[in-house]
């Protein structure tokens, strides 16, 4: 009996032991040591066969002795008080199974105080995470090391590997007779900003393929022969740490590469100041910098204001823009300044985020857009109103009408500055005009065939005569206004390089052949080039055809003339010159538009008429875009200006009574109804593709078109602001020869010939 | 001398758009360009509609009115009848596109931000293809539309040919719609494909002279189509 007490006790005890001995290291593998080959371990509790072991490490390329950190992973396997996980380098039962065999050196394992390959965890809950920190062995080679949860009890020993495990390159490439990347430049680690270079040798036996440079895994660029040599932006990259990659191919396929990690350390951009700031500031120094200089040349004429009185009094009413400057004028100046400045922070802001910003799209699937917008109407209107008031001028020149002669000199200015402006709305429409040079060097390849080239020789012909024409003209009056006005002494001297007392009569012979040359290209180029620009084009439909040329020239000659209309009426009621500036060419003016007007609304209903009656199929389509559909709503207003205009017009021509007021407010609505007709077009034929499988598009320009072409006449009025303060816009020397033969009054004045 | 043209059978074309993909890996062309695209469509009015495919690359046309208007000829075309687009001379005037009749260029209206179809990484810069940093003929006209404000059109992937490969929408057709190669040699594939069909060219009207050869029924102007987008958006809108 007493005997089976004690076996009773003892029977309960041993599994009590066994329980509690598993929290103690007495039992530590089994064998009681950390150090355990493949097969190695006794009494842990998982059963493991179902568990999965993973492994992982940051990089498989090391250099020999170069520190390692393996992270294994198990999950799964029935869950137990005991897991017992080891680091080796076989899992073939071999003797070197331990890692320090093939020269691995055990750092710290996951206890953080040992250097063994075997861990066990006193309680595993199903997942577990362990690492060890390693040295590389100090030979080159592959060495590969594999994770394995042991349990070693019982008959049979269960196991969970990670199969694969991980296969180390130490050394610089591995394989051998691959090639072999060395990194010369940056070291790794290194801290890099600005333009790193990557500076790379390669040794190869066979000849290297190419050589691809990766960042981040992404590769960057490649290379297929010597200098291997990269200049990498790093701003491009955030800061902190990137993984460079240089992997060489040789022609047999075999490669070698190299990976180093940089430290991206570039100083913090500065916060991004908005671009309104930027414009804001800009233009607020340009309104300074203005009134700064106007306030400037006050003092300087008060000061001079003494020895001016030297001019009579025609003359002084003649030159009153130049003589003083009153609010409206300096209202005039800083809200066409606060323009320009618009213009350029908004041509900023395009150029450098791109073309996007604007409303123009591709056309047909599946942008749906049009690749030209109002810039290009915003070109055409500028370029009509420039060949028409230089025609206008020399018409009065050649045809000698004394009677318009006083607003001769407006058109020319007009001309001038409209001119630039239309070559600055093409510039503003590309998307590389930093490349504008192109077409120079190109132009003899290229004049044969683009309409494009020959717009910009027609503009280039015309910037030319017309500037020679308004300076050689205006010469007379430099050479008399010299003396008389000491403020611009200095700026007339410089521009009468060369003059001599009787100069007059060869340059009005000069001037005389150049108006004509004008009067007898016009038809070429106003008539000519700029509806070729569109009239050549087949591929859009509505714009092929030979109605174009009379319907631009049509065009172009109406809003010249309305334009050198509104001019003449702003600037004779500012300086007061309803004295020298007659009624009755405002008259003669109208007339000549209701004319024109006219002449164009009958070609606008030849051109629709032919498209609506027996006509393609795409040509039908815009007709009826335009006549019913998405641009009627413009269409017919446009039309609507355009009659009510002629009619005003065609009325006061006859009427007994004449108000130029309203001739002037039928020329502003003549002005605004052909920007819109040139609008219907450009765009209509854009967004209707001929090519039946695309769907028609929409277009709506942006704020940043509508800032850009209200810059565009900004520029102008600034421009023309400019020259009337600083030039004679009437003949001086040409009045003051009417006044002293006539006498003094404008009914005295012997009659000129009428042509109108 | 070689004179590159394709042929497009119609009646294979399943509308898999795998010609699409192919083109836009090939060339990492960013968002909203399509140098190679598909329009699905349905021709004529219910009950007598059906559903028609037609692929549509650049069609290089022998008398290309593209190459006529550039004002500076970045817009080319090579011996071999490529029609190509020089990126370092272009200076971005859309003059290629206005006068285009079949709508194939498209423009850099902005530059690439982030990676298209071909998604390496979240970082870094947008994937380019390094064979498009090779200078063909001396001029820079490969690849993708990478540069901004210039002009980027279908290159029948010179890149390609130079290595005696097809074109990536050729090689990539899972169903043989496309046939590529010399159509001045009466032996070559495509001129045998086109001499043994029925055939046309878009808007030959026009005397552009397109090198892109459909085969099939031609086009009836007359009848209706709208793409199937449309009806998409008109049941899901």
């Amino acid at each position: 009996m007493r005997k089976g007490r004690i076996f009773l006790v003892l029977a309960l005890l041993v599994p009590i032991i066994i329980a509690v001995a598993p929290l103690t290291d007495a039992f530590l593998g089994g064998a009681g040591s950390g150090i355990q080959p493949y097969d190695g371990g006794g009494s842990c509790h998982v059963t493991p066969s179902t568990a999965i072991v993973t492994m992982f490490t940051p990089s498989l390329t090391v250099a020999p002795v170069e520190s390692v950190i393996v992270t294994v992973n198990v999950s799964g396997g029935n869950s137990g008080p005991i897991l017992g996980v080891m680091l080796v380098s076989a899992l073939n039962p071999a003797p070197a199974s331990i890692p320090s065999s093939v020269g691995w050196t055990i750092t710290a394992d996951p206890s953080g105080s040992g250097t063994d390959n075997y861990y066990e965890i006193s309680n595993y809950a199903g997942q577990v995470s362990l690492q060890w920190s390693l040295t590389a062995p100090p030979t080159e080679g592959t060495f590969a090391l594999f994770a394995r949860a042991h349990h070693g009890g019982g008959g049979e020993p269960q196991f969970a590997n990670d199969e694969a495990g991980l296969s180390f390159i130490v050394g610089t490439g591995g394989i051998s007779g691959a090639p072999v990347v060395s990194i010369i430049s940056p070291s790794d680690a290194e801290s890099v900003e600005g333009v790193m270079t990557v500076n790379a040798s390669i040794e190869s036996s066979t000849p290297i393929a190419y050589a691809l440079l990766q960042i981040d895994g992404v590769v960057v660029d490649n290379k297929s022969q010597e200098p291997f040599r990269w200049d990498v932006n790093t701003t491009e990259y955030a800061n902190g740490e990137h993984s460079l990659n240089i992997t060489a191919y040789d022609t047999n396929g075999s490669f070698g590469y190299k990976e180093i990690t940089v430290n991206v350390n570039n100083p913090e951009a500065e916060k991004a100041i908005p671009n309104w700031v930027w414009a804001a500031v800009g233009g607020f120094a340009l309104i300074l910098g203005i009134v700064a200089v106007a306030l400037f040349m006050r003092k300087r004429r008060k000061e001079a204001g003494a020895s001016e009185p030297k001019l009579d009094l025609t003359e002084r009413e003649l030159l009153a823009p130049l003589l003083h400057t009153k609010l409206p004028g300096y209202a005039v100046l800083v809200l066409s300044a606060l323009g320009a400045a618009l213009f350029l922070a908004v041509w900023y802001i395009q150029m450098t985020q791109g073309l996007v910003l604007t409303g123009m799209r591709d056309y047909g699937v599946p942008l749906q857009g049009s690749p030209w917008g109002i810039y290009i109407v915003n070109f055409i209107w500028f370029v009509g109103i420039a060949h028409g008031g230089i025609v206008m001028s020399a018409a009065i020149r050649v045809m000698r009408l004394e009677k318009y002669k006083s607003i001769a000199r407006m058109a020319e200015l007009l001309t001038v500055v409209t001119l630039l402006m239309a070559g600055l709305s093409i510039v503003m429409d590309m998307g590389r005009p930093d490349r504008l040079f192109e077409m120079i060097i190109h132009y003899s390849e290229r004049v044969s065939t683009s309409p494009l080239v020959w717009d910009i020789t027609v503009i280039l012909i015309y910037i030319t005569l017309s500037i020679l024409y308004l300076y050689l003209l205006m010469r007379e009056d430099l050479a008399y206004l010299r003396d008389k006005l000491p403020r611009f002494r200095w700026l007339y001297s410089l521009l009468l390089f060369g003059y001599r007392e009787n100069e007059k009569e060869k340059i009005d012979r000069i001037a005389w052949w150049i108006a004509l040359t004008l009067l007898v290209i016009v038809f070429l180029l106003s008539g000519g080039v700029i509806p070729w620009l569109f009239g050549l084009i087949a591929a859009q439909a509505g714009w092929f055809g030979a109605i174009q040329g009379p319907m631009y020239l049509a065009a172009a000659l109406s809003s010249a003339l309305a334009a050198v209309i509104v001019m003449v009426a702003v600037m004779r009621r500012a300086f007061r010159w309803e004295k020298h500036i007659d009624v009755d060419i405002f008259r003669g003016m109208g007339t000549a538009l209701s004319v024109l007007v006219i002449i164009y609304l009958w070609f606008t209903l030849h051109e629709q008429l032919t498209y609506q009656y027996a006509a393609p199929t795409s040509e039908h389509d815009i007709s009826n875009a335009l006549l019913f559909g998405q641009y009627a709503l413009f269409f017919w207003p446009v039309i609507a200006m355009l009659l009510g205009s002629f009619a005003y017009l065609a009325a006061s021509a006859i009427a007994r009574k004449f108000n130029p007021t309203g001739t002037v407010i039928a020329s502003v609505v003549l002005l605004l109804a052909f920007w819109l007709k040139r609008f219907l077009i450009v765009i209509p034929s854009l967004t209707h593709p001929r090519l039946g499988l695309y769907p028609s598009g929409v277009y709506f320009p942006t704020w940043i078109e509508y800032s850009l072409v209200v810059g565009t006449i900004a520029i102008a009025l600034l421009l023309i602001f400019l020259f009337v303060k600083v030039f004679p816009i009437m003949e001086v020397k040409g009045a003051r020869r009417l006044t002293e033969e006539g006498v003094g009054t404008k009914e005295a004045q012997p009659s000129p010939p009428e042509v109108e | 001398m070689v004179r590159h043209g394709m042929a497009i059978d119609l009646s294979r074309c399943m509308g898999c758009r795998a010609c699409v993909e192919a083109c836009k890996v090939e060339n990492n062309t960013p968002h909203g360009v399509f140098w190679m695209l598909l329009l699905r469509f349905e021709e004529g009015t219910y009950p007598n509609s059906k559903i028609r495919y037609i692929s549509r690359p650049c069609q290089h046309c022998d008398n290309a009115p593209c190459t006529k208007v550039c004002p500076v000829g970045a817009r080319f075309k090579r011996d071999d009848g490529l029609v190509l687009t020089d990126f370092d001379r272009c200076i971005g005037c859309r003059y290629c596109e206005v006068s285009c009749p079949y709508g194939v260029n498209y423009f850099n209206w902005k530059k690439p931000s982030k990676n298209q179809y071909y998604d390496w990484g979240t970082s870094g810069l947008p994937y380019r293809n390094p064979d498009h940093n090779i200078k063909y003929e001396g001029r820079l006209v490969s690849g993708g539309n990478h540069y901004l404000g210039v002009m980027g059109k279908c290159t029948f992937c010179v890149h390609r040919l130079v290595k005696g490969l097809k074109p990536a929408c050729v090689a990539n057709c899972p169903v043989g719609v496309f046939t590529f190669g010399d159509l001045d040699d009466p032996n070559s594939a495509v001129s045998k494909a086109i001499a043994e069909k029925e055939h046309f060219r878009l808007q030959e009207e026009l005397g552009t002279n397109p090198k892109v050869y459909y085969l099939g029924a031609p086009l009836d102007p007359r009848k209706p189509r709208k793409p199937l987008d449309v009806y998409r958006e008109e049941v899901n809108p």
